[in-house]
């Protein structure tokens, strides 16, 4: 059976005054795929994440929806969120309350069984009260996960979403998206430093410099004789990923 | 005569129930309203528009026009231009605010000087002074408040989710700009209903105090704009009363009153440790 084709890019260029982020970026994602997208800082990949969920205007290029798919999306997590805000896990998770509902948005039964099954699934029921900003950081993480899966999302990005989590709350974390991925047939597409992790969980990775300089598996992005100078300067990082 | 029986003679006279009116429901938008201003880092908006309200007021003094109804689309405006400075230009947008502010007092104050100076009227705009409150006034402040909540109780899941995360917000087609516009325009509006009792001045404590002060009560979203509102509506009606009894300008008295609870609520917590 073919894939199913959600969406593709289509030679996408994004500038921002004279840097150029994106260049001529092109690739389709299917539905069930799992894809780490890497890069160094500076590569684009925030840019690529922003134009697909479309909080962004890019000059040249373009995105076909195949179907119509909903997204959802965990931004990049920097640690430095606002501690003060004054909100609970279970609001933020209640607003994720599908879009098509009408106005106003007032929660009814089923919605609320809805969230709460959620935040079960999640394992953030037990702190559903806690202010969302004496989470833990995994514990947060999970919360904005669970608040876009509130939408029963089609595919889902992800901006290094495990980047300040420590090692325990990392698998915890990518041992979810990928239940998510294969039970549910979630197709994910995952900014991510550390190719070493994400050897197990990605059917896909995406190499991003600017151009898309790499589209496959994992061990082909290992054997990949043009990147290896790349994985040469980032021994710690790539090496140990593809030895 | 003892200061009850001066408190109970204020329900006696008409403008101190239009006064208490016009504060009850400038208090419910401006801690509503205000509560989503500064969740969203926007509190300046409320403090550049004091001042351009304070130049508007001189404008209309010096025209011999109502100011009010002088200021009313002048600071609407102005809140429109604020919100568009916050947001073209993230970093310069605070520096451009307090140009503003700078500015338009700088403003009303020259027009004020050519105009006799600082006399009773002038000051009363700048404090709040309940005895200029029309009938008028009342109607609209009380349907003005009236449609806040109403836009309050339609759009709340989605003035959350924006506030909380606004980028997610425009994913789930939250209309991000657009409700941004309406809550600029509103607190145009809450300026411009409170000048007369709270003053020009003054006004923008009053749309960052209560939320300031709920914020010390760690609860959710719902509640902590539920206590700011109450909090707001408190200060104003026993900041009114005090005035009267005391003579002290309206609007000075609410502020002060709102310091003093956020300063012992603060201090409480700090004492007893409380996060
Ligand atoms: N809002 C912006 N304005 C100007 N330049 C930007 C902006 N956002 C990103 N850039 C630039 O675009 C490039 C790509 O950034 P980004 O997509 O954030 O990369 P990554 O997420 O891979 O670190 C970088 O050179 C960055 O400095
Ligand atoms: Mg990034």
């Amino acid at each position: 059976m073919a894939p199913e084709r959600l969406f593709t890019v289509e030679e996408l260029s994004v500038h921002y005054n004279k840097v150029t982020a994106l260049d001529r970026v092109s690739f389709g994602v299917d539905r069930g795929d799992f894809i780490a997208l890497i890069g160094v800082n500076g590569s684009g990949k925030t840019t690529l994440a922003r134009s697909i969920l479309g909080l962004l205007r890019y000059q040249k290029g373009r995105i076909v929806w195949h179907e119509d798919v909903e997204i959802g999306c965990v931004a990049q997590h920097t640690g430095v969120e606002d501690r003060n805000f004054p909100a609970t896990v279970e609001e933020v998770v209640a607003s994720g309350v599908r879009k098509s509902k009408p106005l106003p948005k007032w929660l009814n039964r089923h919605d609320k069984t809805h969230i709460r099954r959620m935040m079960e699934y999640f394992d953030i029921d037990a702190i559903a009260k806690k202010r969302i900003g004496a989470l833990s950081g995994g514990q947060y993480q999970r919360a904005l996960l669970a608040r876009s899966m509130v939408m029963q999302p089609d595919v889902l990005i992800l901006d290094e979403p495990i980047n300040s989590l420590d090692q325990g709350s990392q698998k915890n974390f990518l041992d979810l998206l990928k239940q998510l991925n294969q039970e549910q047939d979630l197709t994910i597409l995952m900014i991510t430093h550390d190719v070493a992790g994400v050897e197990p969980y990605a059917t896909r990775i995406l190499y991003l410099e600017t151009d898309l300089l790499f589209d496959g598996t994992f061990d082909e992005f290992c054997e990949t004789q043009t990147l290896s100078p790349y994985i040469h300067t980032h021994p710690r990082r790539y090496g140990r990923g593809c030895s | 005569m003892s200061n009850l029986e001066q408190l109970l003679r204020a329900f006696e006279y008409g403008y101190m129930w239009r006064a208490l009116l016009v504060g009850v429901s400038v208090s419910i938008s401006s801690a509503t309203i205000g509560s989503f201003l500064v969740l969203k880092k926007y509190a300046m908006i409320g403090h550049g528009l004091s001042h351009v309200a304070f130049a508007a007021v001189a404008i209309g003094l010096v025209l011999n026009q109502a100011p009010l109804l002088f200021s009313l689309p002048l600071v609407v405006l102005s809140s429109i231009i604020i919100l568009k400075l916050n947001h073209t230009a993230r970093l310069q947008g605070d520096a451009s605010i307090a140009l503003m502010a700078a500015f338009a007092l700088a403003l009303g104050t020259v027009l004020v000087s050519t105009s006799g100076g600082f006399n009773v009227d002038v000051y009363s705009y700048l404090f709040g002074s309940i005895l200029t409150i029309r009938q008028t006034d009342v109607y609209f402040a009380i349907g003005f408040s009236v449609a806040v909540v109403a836009f309050l109780l339609v759009y709340f899941t989605q003035l959350f989710s924006m506030t909380f995360d606004e980028d997610f917000a425009r994913i789930t087609d939250v209309k991000v700009s657009r409700l941004n516009m309406v809550l600029a325009i509103l607190t145009g509006v809450t300026v411009v209903v409170g000048i007369q009792a709270i003053g020009t001045l003054l006004i923008s404590a009053l749309i960052i105090f209560p939320i300031i002060i709920a914020m010390q009560f760690n609860r959710s979203f719902k509640g902590t704009v539920g206590i700011a509102t109450v909090v707001s509506i408190a200060s104003v009606v026993s900041g009114l009363l005090i005035s009267f009894v005391i003579d002290f300008p309206s609007g000075s008295t609410i502020v002060l009153l709102n310091s003093l609870v956020f300063f012992i609520i603060y201090s409480l917590r700090t004492i007893l440790g409380v996060r």
